[in-house]
């Protein structure tokens, strides 16, 4: 039947856009979200200048949030009109010239900062803020979103967060500065002079870590398919966000909208009747908990149902609670013990040899010679090691470096010692190393007793 | 998709699984992209290869955009964003830092094409450069807001790249080493090849041409290559350099065949003849050396290099001299080349020092250096005859130097007042070869050995 091969492609094109291209709908944290609106509201209608600080770790949600308390602003009239939004990001605007650069050309005064020279940096911005005023009684207020704001404490005498922050305290012009970090010191980062001119208000965004409930729930909600009514309601809501006018800014050109989708209703019912049985198997349950137990955090359960969904096929149009768990046993295995899987049985030997030493001198660097003695003495009582020339066996050992199973203690060292002297460390834990020995396929016996006891 | 799968699967045995998760997460561009993929595994297991043919695929059957790099090649920011806006067709002027390069690739909106790949090459290299290009290209799908998604491809676990504040979620791919039935198989596919080449280098003797014809069948092949990989499995499981030598060595395997000497049938023959040259032809994996027109293999062990080296015969008691400098402590040398040096007192705790520290000889730990005074003084008191110190004694020490025997530590330009330090840098091993050819002992100056 074509329609329902059609329909399996369409739920998969509809599902891995939604988690990928969603960037405004926020779940949970709505004391946070009212808090973050009600600043910015503030500032935009009564011109009241603020500082706040939105501290979570990564994935959490951060800009999400932002995104979503401007979707729900746009609305408002007034709030359009009276404020411009100015996007900087510590990994783009690397010193605080780009950043001044970039505010120019966001604030669309490009034209009347032509040909000016300034003297100083508190200048130019000051100069910037009394353009806003210009013309009108009333000055336009800015909203400054500085993303990875932990990165802007690095720039040369924190210039621009010492401007911001102090231009927002005395009452210039209307401004909130936004920073978004997921640095919990980032206080401290902060010099003393720019420190007393923060507002010290900080948001902190945290999933919470005991509410696996409400984790199913939201495997449930990102896996199935709304209704059209539904996906009218959320694309309305999106409406609004083409008077976003940025161009540091620009996740409404590409964003997720639902509105293109429409489904066969049988095959709705069907898809999300599904959906509801493979979550109350107790397998899939199980399964959600260890992810739930490794990273509580949204973004990387979307991540894991892209996968998932990603592996819809017509011939195959329903996801199995087999492919949940082979998914999230490729989480569970250990990427290390992967790479020792694949190197060769001298290599392995080798490491055996490295492990011997460390048990032995309490994870004492090594070196080459050191190695190649200890894994000499097991070659000339073994009866498949022998005759592998030193040559052969330094190359392997490179080869560990080079996938850096052991890293060389110095970086600054190299040249001045020969490569067979330089002392190197293990950077694997013994457990690895017994699980690599277990697990590797076609060992010889000899090796593997060796493995086990340092004794020849 | 399926058509980028069924066009890669026969050019990539044993690789289906990769193949079709790729082509789930990128394989049609009218989907979302994620924004970053992690492809990791050993050298030799087939990350570049595999994803470049994946790429150009994407390219010819869909409007996809693709950018390859490496970053070996690409070593600064700047080199790096101009040739990825050179391959996406995107560049207007030239991009000196991140924010350019971003705001560049959001001018290419509203164009036909529908997705964008870059794959990065030996993306481990990415650590060394600024700290803000991994984190960039890790939410360039978030930051242009394109159907863009960047391929990294690597030799480490991506454990290895975590930095202070952690990186956006990444999806991991691991491409597994061949198993030994897959390296045979993979070995094997090349058979028509081989055979193609054998009947054309004996086309001009009609006899050999016939046995060769006769004796070239899949299974001799196969027989052969299960031969060469009990011998080379267990060293390395690098398929490329397998297939290498595998080839190599085929000529010498075939040899007798060819002569009619051996029956083709004959395994347990053919075995007692290439038994040598297989294991001369592992010392030498990984080197590559190629000798037109010889198929006989050398050995590269450091015993032949040691006969071959052509040293006079002071030179090599000066080589001995350096080796014992380098590897005795200069406190110990009263007692080691002085006749009457008088008594020495075995003190509990030297003893005991020194069976702590059995596995710290100082052969293991490497050379220490030495001045010009001390080799000389070395050389007189091991060498049995006198010799005036001349000039021509002299610049054997710089010869040495010359062939890297001796290397310079410090003082390289003050040879003359004797400040200059030198050190010796070959093995114990070398060593005790050279000193077999003059007729002394090493192991008996050494302090390790004692």
């Amino acid at each position: 039947m074509p329609e329902a091969g059609q329909e399996v492609i369409k739920v998969r094109r509809f599902l891995k856009e939604r988690l990928q291209r969603d960037y405004t709908s926020l779940r949970g944290y709505e004391a946070e979200r009212s808090n973050v609106r009600q600043l910015l509201q503030r500032t935009a209608e009564m011109g009241e200048s603020n500082s706040l600080l939105l501290i979570g770790p990564r994935g959490a949600g951060k800009t999400t949030l932002i995104n979503a308390v401007l979707t729900d602003l746009l609305d408002n009239k007034a709030f359009v009109d009276n404020t411009l939004i100015v996007h900087l990001d510590g990994n783009l605007h690397t010193d605080d010239r780009i950043a001044l650069k970039s505010i120019t050309v966001q604030m669309r005064l490009e034209n009347a900062a032509d040909g000016k020279v300034f003297g100083s940096f508190a200048e130019n911005l000051a100069f910037l803020l009394q353009c806003l005023k210009a013309g009108d009684k009333k000055s336009k207020s800015v909203v400054f979103i500085l993303e990875e704001f932990d990165l802007f404490c690095t720039h040369h005498n924190q210039t621009l967060l010492y401007n911001l922050f102090d231009v927002s305290q005395s009452a210039q012009a209307p401004i909130c500065v936004l920073g978004v970090t997921c640095r919990l010191d980032v206080i401290e980062l902060l010099e003393k002079r720019v420190k007393s001119r923060f507002s010290h208000r900080q948001v902190f965004l945290f999933p919470s870590a005991n509410q696996f409930e409400e984790y199913s729930a939201l495997f449930q909600e990102l896996i199935s398919i709304p209704s059209s009514k539904e996906l009218k309601i959320t694309a309305d809501r999106l409406d609004s966000l083409e008077l976003l006018k940025s161009e540091a800014c620009t996740f409404q050109l590409n964003h997720f909208d639902g509105v293109e989708y429409t489904f066969d209703k049988r095959f709705v019912d069907n898809w999300n009747k599904e959906i509801s049985k493979l979550i109350k198997s107790p397998a899939v349950q199980r399964t959600l908990q260890t992810l739930y137990d490794f990273d509580i955090s949204q973004a990387f359960l979307k991540m894991f149902i892209f996968r998932l969904v990603a592996q819809m096929k017509l011939e195959a149009p329903h996801i199995t609670a087999d492919q949940v768990t082979a998914l999230a046993s490729q989480y569970e295995c250990d990427d290390k013990v992967d790479l020792l899987l694949g190197l060769s049985v001298l290599e392995l030997c080798l490491i055996i040899a490295i492990k011997h030493h460390s048990t032995i001198y309490d994870r004492d660097p090594f070196n080459f010679e050191i190695v190649f003695g200890r894994f000499n003495k097991f070659a000339k009582v073994s009866s498949t090691m022998q005759g592998i020339e030193r040559a052969i066996v330094l190359k392997a050992f490179e080869h560990l470096r080079i996938v850096e199973l052991i890293m060389p203690l110095s970086s600054s060292g190299v040249g001045k010692v020969q490569k067979e002297f330089e002392m190197h460390k293990l950077a694997l834990t013994y457990g690895q190393i017994h699980l690599a020995v277990q697990r590797y396929q076609a060992l010889p016996t000899e090796v593997a007793q060796w493995a086990q006891s340092s004794l020849i | 998709m399926e058509k980028i799968c069924a066009a890669l699967e026969s050019q990539f045995p044993c690789r289906e699984a990769v193949i079709s998760s790729l082509a789930e997460l990128i394989g049609d561009s009218q989907e979302a992209y994620p924004p970053a993929i992690y492809i990791f595994g050993h050298s030799g297991t087939g990350k570049t290869s595999l994803t470049n043919s994946f790429l150009q695929q994407c390219q010819k059957q869909q409007k996809v955009r693709i950018a390859q790099l490496n970053a070996i090649e690409c070593y600064t920011t700047k080199i790096m964003i101009e040739n990825v806006l050179d391959a996406l067709e995107a560049k207007q002027q030239s991009a000196d830092n991140m924010l350019e390069f971003v705001e560049q690739l959001r001018c290419l909106h509203g164009q036909e094409t529908q997705g964008f790949l870059i794959a990065i090459d030996n993306a481990e290299r990415l650590r060394d450069m600024d700290a803000n290009v991994l984190p960039v290209l890790l939410r360039l799908q978030q930051l242009t807001s394109l159907n863009l998604c960047v391929l990294l491809l690597s030799q480490l676990p991506f454990e290895k790249y975590y930095n202070k504040t952690g990186l956006s979620e990444i999806i991991t791919l691991h491409l597994a080493q061949y198993n030994k039935a897959e390296t045979l198989r993979i070995l094997s596919s090349d058979f028509a090849q081989v055979r193609q080449e054998l009947l054309q280098q004996q086309s001009h003797q009609q006899q050999r041409l016939a046995i060769c014809d006769e004796a070239m069948t899949p299974d001799f092949y196969s027989n052969y290559l299960n031969l060469f990989l009990s011998v080379f499995y267990k060293a390395c499981r690098d398929v490329p350099e397998l297939r290498l030598t595998a080839r190599k060595c085929f000529g010498i395997y075939l040899e007798p065949v060819l002569d009619g000497s051996v029956e083709c049938t004959d395994v347990s023959r053919l075995w007692r003849h290439i038994a040598g040259p297989l294991r001369a032809a592992l010392t030498q994996i990984y080197m590559r050396i190629e000798k037109s027109g010889e198929t006989e293999i050398e050995d590269q062990s450091v015993r032949k290099l040691a006969q071959s080296l052509e040293l006079p015969y002071y030179g090599k008691y000066l080589l001995i001299a350096a080796f014992l400098a380098s590897h005795n402590s200069a406190k110990q040398d009263k007692r080691l080349f002085v006749k009457h040096h008088g008594k020495q007192r075995k003190r509990m705790q030297t003893v005991n020092a020194r069976a702590k520290n059995a596995e710290k000889m100082s052969t293991t730990l490497g050379p220490k250096s030495f001045s010009i005074d001390r080799l000389l003084a070395i050389f007189y008191a091991i060498l049995d005859e006198k010799v005036g110190l001349t000039c021509n004694l002299l610049s054997q020490i710089s010869t040495l130097v010359h062939l890297k025997l001796l290397a310079f530590v410090s003082g390289e330009q003050n040879i003359m007042d004797g400040s200059a330090k030198l050190q010796c840098t070959v093995g114990l091993e070398f060593v005790l070869y050279i000193g077999k050819v003059v007729g002394f002992n090493v192991r008996q100056y050494l302090c390790d050995f004692m």
